[in-house]
């Protein structure tokens, strides 16, 4: 291929080299350096191009006949090589409008125009190339006038071509955003700039402000300027570095930005608001504040070490502000902990900036219960002092502390020994009734807060279980079961028992061995079948735990169970002293009461009978565990005279004597006043003469006891109405002696007689002033002493077959049935002994 | 075989140069004659030869330093225009569209006249070359050696000093010693100092020489001392000293002779003799040069490609 062409060129070469020798002498180069003088203009490639020339006339009559425009060095610029115009103005013929212009197609073509209207005159030339710079010749010939040659330098500026702007790292600037960089770096910034003649200026601007314009030369096209800014700061955000690059003042320099963004600390960091005292556990909204940091920082809570994560953050529209909200709840343990909301930026390494709070928690008080320093909760014993402590933690602090015993507040109390002193509770000689939950409640403004329970534990010797059945009643051959209950602490305890046979001497070894016993942790049972009158008697009982023996046994008497006593003093509650003076009248409800008797050591219920007392017809039956009674309406018709029949009976029958009450269905009934007719049974005139000796006794007595003690007795008596009750079948009847019983009615109640060997030493029977009464073989029979109120006296004596055995008891007031006792459980076998 | 591959890079490299500068035609200037010194008072004819080569004259233009003087516009009526400028007196009869005569020439003639022929439209082909000319004003007196003795021993020391004529130019002053030329840069001379003097602002020189005579001094116990004073080729002028030794008793006789020439016509300018010798031999070399590079190396190359 290259030779064809080689070869196509020496062909050419060889036709033209040697012809037309003569005309084609090669010029000589004429720069023409005449004593034209010289312009310089300038022009920017691509731009309009204006190169002056003088073609006004000196002379008034003269005109312009033709411009000639030559470039030097254009095709040779010879001496003898003609040199062609680029371009013509050729004026000659007649006036400006009808020159001939003419330009050279190859250089010019249509790019150029002479304009000679302009002064001075300019040849204009559009899209400017780089070759048409030059010096340019204007040759201007008048009609008269010399002809005026001037020279005029064209020179075509290239302005730059493009801009680069790369970062330290040599990395252009993606979208003109630069960075981030972290308030504090420097920045070095590059701008580049490729091509451009002259060699362009290249500057750094921000805003209108010139920061560089120390440029250096990379390579033959290539100019750079670096830019470095020390130490970025706050107002360097969202600054705008211009690069600029100019090598002409004819056009706008070419120039390319960047915008910094910049990683700022914050300004500050804020808890908002002011730290007042909080409650504890209620939910607490805390704002923290942070302005300044770019891009929003990460805001964080702590709790002293703790972080807290309930927090939610959110950022101001500007991204200026960022606010977090914290949902806690401050416990008391928060108290001078110290809540600090810290701000972290992700992309600078400046150390934190953090607000914080010395939480002041505001809470019920905390309290905790104890025992003084030095003693042992658990071997508190009866006569010791305890001392209780109480702990508070409380804030603000308490303005009042209280104590509770059991759930009732508790006082200072000297005679008690009990003295609450702020937080200390100090209880001299404690006794048993100390026991119990202690609690200390300390109030503020929070509210009360109530410490741990404290159970006090006061050991203590057993006693007698209060409130026990002390005398229980049994038939010949019913088995009995006598329950000795203490109460005791520990309860671990031993039982004691002692028994005084009712037969006395050594009846009470023989008894013994008829007892059962069974212990069931503070109840130990004795199981009697008494099989003679020897075996009824007194069981006394004492338990032993580690602090020691009971001081005074519990004593249980055992009695032969009979039929109760008929009811006494029995009264009609509405039948009031009226206008009309009648009583007993059954006009409407009637209520009747009466005193019940002593129930022969079993339960007792009560009977009432209405009868008709013409035609002793039944017109009621009432039955009640009570002796009282209510009696609804008769129907007026039934206007006559009535009987009410009242007794008691138990299991082992009735009572002997029924109380018999006559009343009227009208208004003309009969008045009547304690109308009580006691019926003797047929049995009973038998033993009338001993009756009546019996009454004489009773007399004497009551006249000795009237006499002996007349101060502390009342002498009157309203009613007495000694009733003697011979049991069937020799019934023995052991009396009392129980201490517990005498020492609750200590005031009326007196222990007329206890066996000698089972008397305790109690102090009633020294001072009280009654006087044992001896019935010692007065009567055969079982003698009662009933004493109405303080001063009458029930007197009960039951002779046994087996003499050496007479009991005595002296009992007042009211008479007090025992509690039932479950002893009489098996009435057939009880009715005979 | 590498050489011959350079040579005829070189060749075709020459060639293509050959090729450039043969490409242009038309109008063409053959000769500009201009006398490089004339001589004050005198007349001179500037001439301006070209060849229109069937282009239609428009103008022939002459100037002095830039300036037009004279114009020769067939279409004018008269053709020719004189501009006056100092110095410059056109003999307009003696004028026509190739050469222009300039009478009375004064030191003012001095200075670069150019010569431009224009075509007429639409080309406008334009043509120019130029020529420096210096106007002499000759000096009314030969050179002057003044300081001499008539007898010098071996030994003594000859101190002579040789002043030319007022002239503008200033001449140019050379010593001989029995017709040996003082070289320029040689120690003997002191100088040359100029002095000016004068409205007109002509000068004078004066070149000193200054040397131990030593026995070879003498040319059969004479020593001729001349000093030399030319301007240009249009002034020649000398002074002769003629001195004896001691050793020759001879009667003290100071031989001067005068041996002005007066001066002679201006020559042919020689640049343009000298250029067009050098044009015409570069062609020649051109010619040689196709020749060379079809013979050596493109035909060998066809010969090759057919075989």
């Amino acid at each position: 291929m290259s030779r064809v062409c080689v070869i196509g060129l020496t062909v050419f070469i060889a036709l033209t080299s040697c012809t037309d020798q003569e005309n084609n002498d090669i010029g000589i180069i004429d720069t023409y350096d005449d004593k034209v003088p010289v312009s310089d203009t300038r022009a920017v490639a691509g731009g309009v191009a204006k190169i002056p020339c003088d073609v006004d006339t000196q002379l008034k009559d003269d005109q312009l006949h033709l411009v000639l425009w030559y470039k030097e060095g254009e095709k040779g610029m010879g001496v003898r090589i003609p040199l062609t115009p680029i371009y013509s103005f050729d004026g000659r013929d007649g006036a400006d409008e009808a020159a001939q212009h003419w330009t050279d197609a190859t250089s010019l073509g249509s790019r150029a125009f002479f304009n000679v209207k302009e002064s001075p005159a300019k040849l204009t030339i559009d899209g400017v190339k780089d070759k048409d710079g030059g010096v340019y010749r204007c040759r201007v010939d008048f009609r008269k006038s010399p002809t005026r040659n001037s020279r005029v330098n064209l020179t075509v500026i290239i302005p730059p071509e493009r801009l680069s702007v790369v970062d330290e790292k040599g990395d252009h600037i993606q979208h003109y955003i630069l960075g981030p960089y972290s308030e504090g770096a420097s920045l070095d910034l590059a701008c580049i700039a490729t091509g451009g003649r002259p060699t362009p200026r290249v500057t750094w601007w921000q805003e209108n402000a010139l920061l560089d314009d120390s440029w250096e030369l990379m390579s033959e096209r290539r100019v750079r300027n670096v830019l470095r800014v020390e130490k970025l700061q706050r107002r360097h955000l969202h600054a705008v570095f211009t690069c600029q690059a100019s090598n002409n003042d004819l056009v706008a320099p070419i120039s390319s930005a960047v915008t910094l963004d910049l990683n700022l600390n914050p300004l500050w960091v804020k808890i908002l608001g002011e730290n007042r005292p909080i409650s504890a556990n209620h939910t607490q909204e805390v704002k923290c504040e942070v302005v300044g940091a770019r891009p929003a920082p990460h805001i964080r809570w702590w709790k002293g070490s703790l972080m807290l994560y309930n927090a939610t953050q959110q950022t101001s529209s500007d991204g200026n502000r960022t606010t977090s909200t914290l949902h806690y709840v401050p416990s008391m343990e928060d108290f001078g902990e110290k809540l600090i909301c810290k701000a972290t930026s992700p992309f600078l390494k400046e150390p934190f900036l953090e607000d914080s709070w010395t939480l002041n928690v505001r809470h019920i008080p905390e309290i905790t219960l104890e025992v003084g320093k030095g003693q042992n909760l658990t071997s508190i014993k009866e006569g010791d002092d305890v001392h209780l402590e109480c702990t508070i933690r409380a804030n603000p602090w308490v303005y009042r502390v209280a104590w509770e015993h059991n759930g009732k507040t508790l006082y200072s109390n000297v005679s008690d020994g009990v003295r609450v002193n702020n937080q200390s509770l100090i209880i001299k000689n404690v006794s048993r009734s100390h026991a119990g939950v202690y609690t200390c409640i300390a109030s503020n403004q929070e509210g009360d807060g109530q410490s741990n329970p404290l159970v006090v534990d006061v050991k203590f010797k057993p006693v007698c279980r209060p409130g026990q059945q002390t005398v229980l009643g049994a038939a010949r051959l019913e088995k009995t079961e006598i329950a000795c209950e203490v109460e005791a602490n520990p309860l671990a305890v031993n039982f004691t028992w002692k028994i005084h046979p009712g037969g006395g001497g050594e009846g009470g070894k023989s008894a013994e061995e008829k007892v059962e016993f069974d212990v069931e942790k503070t109840r130990s049972t004795a199981v009697v079948t008494p099989m003679s009158v020897t075996d009824f008697g007194q069981f006394s009982c004492w338990a032993t735990n580690i602090i020691g023996r009971q001081q005074e046994p519990c004593v249980y008497k055992l009695i032969p169970a009979g039929r109760p006593e008929a009811v006494t003093n029995c009264t009609v509650p509405n039948d009031e002293t009226g206008a009309d003076g009648e009583e007993g009248e059954l006009e409407g409800r009637m209520e009747v009461g009466c005193e019940a008797g002593f129930d022969g050591g079993l339960e007792q219920s009560f009977q009432l009978e209405l009868y008709d007392s013409d035609s002793h017809q039944l017109l009621r039956n009432l039955t009640a565990p009570r002796p009282s009674f209510i009696l609804d309406p008769l129907p007026a018709a039934d206007s006559r005279r009535l009987d009410i029949q009242i007794y008691a009976f138990n299991h082992k029958g009735r009572s002997q004597n029924t109380t018999t009450l006559r009343v009227h269905n009208s208004n003309k009934a009969e008045r009547r006043t304690a109308a009580v007719t006691v019926q003797f049974m047929p049995l009973i005139g038998a033993v009338l003469g001993i009756v009546g000796a019996l009454v004489l006794i009773v007399l004497a007595v009551a006249l000795a006891i009237y006499l002996k003690s007349r101060e502390s007795t009342s002498p009157a008596s309203k009613r007495s109405t000694p009733s003697l009750d011979s049991l069937e079948k020799n019934p023995d009847l052991i009396p009392h002696c129980n201490e517990y019983q005498a020492s609750a009615e200590k005031d009326v109640d007196k222990l007329l007689s206890c066996p000698e060997t089972t008397k305790p030493k109690s102090p009633f029977f020294g001072e009280k002033n009654l006087e044992v009464i001896q019935t010692e073989s007065i009567l055969p029979h079982t003698s009662f002493l009933h004493a109405d109120s303080s001063t009458a006296l029930h007197i009960l004596h039951q002779t046994n077959d087996e003499p050496g055995q007479e009991f005595m008891t002296l009992s007042g007031g009211p008479w007090r049935r025992p509690s039932p006792s479950p002893a009489p459980s098996t009435p057939a076998a009880a009715t005979r002994f | 075989m590498d050489y011959f591959y350079r040579g005829a890079r070189l060749l075709t490299r020459l060639l293509i140069v050959c090729l450039w500068t043969q490409g242009a035609s038309g109008l063409r200037l053959t000769e500009v004659r201009i006398a490089h010194h004339t001589v004050r008072g005198n007349a001179t004819v500037l001439e301006c030869e070209f060849d229109l080569q069937g282009e239609t004259l428009y103008s022939v233009k002459w100037y002095k330093d830039g300036n037009e003087f004279y114009r020769y516009v067939p279409r004018d009526n008269p053709p020719a225009q004189v501009f006056p400028l100092p110095g410059v007196h056109v003999d307009v009869d003696k004028s026509n569209e190739s050469r222009v005569t300039l009478r009375k020439l004064s030191l003012a003639s001095t200075g670069r006249y150019r010569c431009e022929v224009s075509a007429e439209a639409p080309s406008f082909q334009t043509v120019s070359d130029h020529g420096d000319m210096v106007t002499v004003a000759l000096p009314e007196e030969g050179p002057r050696i003044t300081g001499g003795r008539p007898r010098y021993q071996v030994g003594d020391t000859v101190r002579l000093n040789c002043t030319s004529g007022r002239s503008k130019p200033a001449a140019h002053l050379t010593w001989f010693i029995n017709g040996d030329q003082v070289k320029v840069n040689s120690s003997y001379l002191r100088g040359p100092y100029m002095h000016y003097s004068g409205r007109e602002g002509l000068e004078t020189t004066t070149l000193g020489l200054e040397f131990r005579v030593d026995s070879r001094h003498f040319h059969r116990g004479d020593m001729k001392l001349k000093c030399l004073a030319t301007i240009a080729t249009v002034y020649w002028n000398s002074n002769e000293e003629s001195v004896e030794g001691d050793r020759q008793q001879k009667p003290p006789a100071l031989e001067v002779k005068d041996t002005q020439q007066g001066s002679s016509t201006a020559p042919r300018l020689q640049a343009v003799t000298t250029g067009t010798y050098i044009e015409t031999s570069f062609r020649s070399a051109c010619n040689l040069l196709t020749f060379l590079v079809l013979h050596l190396y493109i035909i060998p190359l066809l010969s090759t490609a057919t075989r």
